[in-house]
């Protein structure tokens, strides 16, 4: 606040009066404006101390940005292989599936042909026995 | 438009082969497919399987191929390891079926489907029944893509042997039990001679036959029957080496070989018995054409014989001279149970035709 000399001679009285608050401005002012520095400093730490935070943490945000992306691509390559491997095993179950019917086939006709065998030799066994026996009343 | 089939049967056209029972499924595949509208045949032989000095123009081959001989392919090494099939390669949409030697590499049979008939495993190492002196069974079966070719085998017999090899368990495999086009003889023809077919190996037991019909056709009770070798290779002086030290006369015994198809239907048509004391085949062709032509027959108990003569075979049961006499012995002595084996015979021959073989191998190379 700045007092002109008008002011003060016009109002000397007044001046009088307000002298112990003009003391007491005069006198705390410098003292307040001090402490206003010093607040002001320990602000501007506090602010280049954020700033160095936010520079940091925006070198590791940058960093995460980087790691997502990477993992991101890496997914994206898993799921690519997954998907391949998936659709080889299908495949592969198909043919699984094939080999065990035709499997199922084969052991089907040798079940069929071992009791074909059976019956035969049966037969066979038969009619040479009933040779001997008439061999043997002969 | 007709599939094109390229027919390897190199085994036609090698002479000492020429008679043997795989030259003949060769034979009749050969005549079938020709007659077949489905197919356009072209017969393949593999040069290196055949004498230097072969030319397939100027050689004589075999009747039935001799009769396309103008659509013969040859496959010949141009260079070392290098070989083309000449006049023309298969191409896509074609099969390749080898009828009884190594299928050859990819770069003859291109992108043709490809089939090979495994006759039997019987020189295989691993299954070995005898010295395993003949590698060929091994280049047949390097020259098989388990994954993509089909392999023919004629009986059940030879699928458990092929199955039982470590890595074929999942080998693409049909079944196609061989035939015979033989027809017995009508009028009664009078059977007195008792027959065998004797050939070089130790399985094939010739030894063994020849002392247990020499032993029965001493008996007073079989003077009448006398004896037909049907002999290949060195069994022909083998057997008659044998038979004139016997004590059979030189008049009841002869031994003949590389005979037609027709002078084979008349010796089995006069057969009381026909012996085969093979221990092992893979199919056994001459007990179904014994049976076509109406003898009764006489084998050695084995998986591939009972698969093909079924009931209607007197069993030896082992391959000695005795078991094999004494079931000789007991069908010539026997009308009733020689008119039984006959009559069975004749009835089993009829589900091993050619036409039914070839039909059924037809439809499996179709399908490929």
């Amino acid at each position: 606040m700045v007092i002109s000399p008008f002011f003060l001679v016009s109002r000397v009285p007044v001046a009088i009066a307000l002298s112990p608050l003009v003391i007491a401005i005069v006198t705390f002012l410098p003292l307040k404006l001090s402490l206003v520095e010093q607040r002001l400093d320990s602000l501007e730490r506090v602010v280049t101390l954020q700033k160095q935070a936010i520079s940091s943490q925006d070198g590791t945000l940058r960093q995460v940005t980087l790691d997502l992306s990477a993992l991101q691509r890496s997914v994206n390559d898993q799921k690519v292989s997954f998907e391949h491997r998936i659709s080889h095993l299908e495949q592969h179950e198909l043919e699984c599936q094939q080999a065990l019917l035709q499997f199922q086939q084969t052991i089907v006709a040798l079940v069929g042909e071992s009791l074909s065998r059976i019956e035969s030799l049966a037969v066979a066994e038969r009619l040479r026995f009933e040779a001997l026996t008439r061999s043997g009343r002969n | 438009m007709n599939k094109r089939l390229f027919i390897d049967v190199t085994r036609l056209a090698i002479p000492a082969h020429r008679h043997s029972g795989i030259a003949r499924i060769g034979r009749e595949l050969l005549d079938w497919f020709d007659r077949d509208p489905t197919f356009e045949v072209i017969p393949v032989l593999q040069e290196k399987f055949l004498g230097g000095d072969f030319d397939v123009s100027a050689s004589v081959i075999d009747p039935v191929l001799d009769k396309i001989r103008g659509r013969v392919h040859t496959c010949k090494e141009v260079e070392a390891g290098v070989e083309v099939l000449r006049p023309s390669s298969p191409q896509r949409g074609d099969v390749f079926l080898s009828t009884h030697l190594p299928l050859p590499s990819r770069a003859i049979t291109g992108e043709a489907k490809r089939a090979i008939i495994v006759h039997d495993l019987i020189h295989h190492p691993a299954l070995s029944r005898e010295r395993a002196d003949k590698p060929v069974i091994l280049q047949v079966l390097d020259s098989i893509d388990i994954e993509s070719d089909l392999v023919v085998v004629p009986s059940y017999t030879t699928l458990v042997d092929l199955m039982s090899l470590p890595g074929w368990e999942r080998v693409n495999s049909r079944v196609v039990r061989f035939g015979t086009n033989f027809v017995g003889q009508t009028g009664g023809a009078k059977r007195d001679g008792v027959t065998t077919i004797l050939q070089p190996g130790a399985r094939k037991n010739a030894k063994a036959a020849l002392e247990a019909i020499e032993g029965v056709l001493s008996d007073e009770r079989f003077k009448k029957h006398d004896l037909t070798v049907v002999a290949t290779g060195r069994m022909v002086e083998l057997s008659q080496d044998f038979l004139r030290q016997s004590r059979l006369s030189d008049g009841r015994w002869a031994v003949r070989s590389d005979i037609t198809d027709q002078e084979l239907i008349q010796i089995y048509g006069r057969s009381a018995v026909f012996v085969y004391p093979s221990s092992f085949e893979g199919f056994g062709l001459p007990i179904i054409e014994a049976f076509a032509c109406g003898a009764p027959v006489v084998a050695t108990l084995s998986a591939s014989s009972l698969e093909v003569g079924g009931g209607a075979v007197c069993y030896s049961t082992s391959p000695s001279p005795q078991d094999l006499g004494e079931a000789i012995s007991l069908v010539l002595s026997d009308d009733e149970y020689r008119a039984q084996l006959s009559q069975l015979g004749q009835i089993r021959a009829e589900q091993f035709s050619w036409n039914s073989a070839a039909t059924r191998l037809s439809q499996a190379l179709i399908s490929m």
